[in-house]
């Protein structure tokens, strides 16, 4: 199996779509995820999102050091696109996920079987702002380190860390009322 | 509940992994919108390169073609004349420039 860099190679020097193929079925799932975690939960939209992301990154290949993982490269093209998208919007308020909340509120209530305390976390992500849920998607769910995520979303470490504690903070007021209804 | 077992649990919610998704044609919808490909046509290389060839050497070889290409430049540079040098940085460069011009997507 070729690494990411030998097939990055390929791409370059032979414009071979067959390698670009590759390294899209590999990073693809977790590119998609990222981004539907950024479009709380709205699969279309993400796929969109992800197609031009993709897009982007055969454009820039030759952008590629390789210095980071390729994922994260990734994922930092999927975050500036996703900016880009919502800045177009203008329906993802970036500085204080007001009209996320009142999504959340409006929500219906979850099933209660397993998949209930997922259901919860997704409502309650959408209260956060972009870059709180952001900062959670890629230090837990993409378990990238602090660096690494503070990278990808292009701010610094201390940054990421205050993203990272605000939206922890929000989504445990946010779930504890929830806890409280379903406990026995 | 303490807030560490809160913290914790609500790592372990962030971290619980979801269903992978799957590709789903997704791969081969982005392949069928990639921009066209590069064509570097061999026609067009050897042309261009056989003239930037035959025009270096000509301006290398002939004494007054020599002169009026490379002689005024250098003496106006360097007093005293590096002509080897100068000419091969000239041929380099004419090269470098006809494989761009070559190679360029239209």
């Amino acid at each position: 199996m070729p690494t990411d860099r030998e097939l990055v190679a390929r791409v370059l020097v032979d414009d071979d779509r067959h390698a670009f193929g590759t390294l899209v079925r590999e990073h693809q799932a977790a590119t998609r995820a990222f981004l539907r975690r950024l479009t709380s939960g709205d699969a279309a939209l993400a796929d969109d999102l992800a197609q031009e992301t993709f897009l982007r990154a055969y454009r820039s290949l030759a952008s590629y050091r390789g210095e980071a993982r390729l994922s994260s490269w990734l994922f930092a093209i999927a975050w500036r696109v996703f900016l880009s998208d919502a800045r177009r919007r203008r329906d993802v308020l970036l500085g204080d996920g007001a009209s996320d909340a009142l999504a959340a509120e409006a929500a219906p209530a979850p099933p209660l079987d397993g998949a209930t305390e997922r259901h919860d976390l997704e409502r309650a992500m959408r209260a956060l702002r972009a870059d709180e849920r952001a900062a959670l998607a890629l230090c837990f769910a993409s378990d990238l380190s602090h660096e690494e995520a503070a990278s990808v979303l292009g701010c610094p470490v201390g940054t990421l860390k205050t993203h990272v504690q605000r939206g922890k903070e929000k989504l445990r007021k946010r779930l504890a009322p929830w806890r409280e209804e379903v406990a026995p | 509940m303490s807030t560490e077992h809160d913290d914790a649990d609500l790592e372990r919610l962030l971290r619980a992994p979801k269903p992978p998704i799957d590709d789903d044609g997704f791969t081969d919808r982005l392949l069928a919108r990639l921009p066209p490909r590069r064509r570097t046509e061999p026609w067009r290389v050897t042309i261009l390169l056989g003239f930037t060839l035959a025009a270096a050497l000509v301006g290398v070889l002939v004494p007054g073609v020599r002169e009026l290409m490379f002689g005024a430049p250098v003496d106006l540079v360097l007093p005293g004349s590096v002509l080897p040098v100068t000419a091969a940085v000239l041929v380099a460069m004419a090269l470098w420039g006809a494989t761009a011009l070559a190679t360029a997507e239209p």
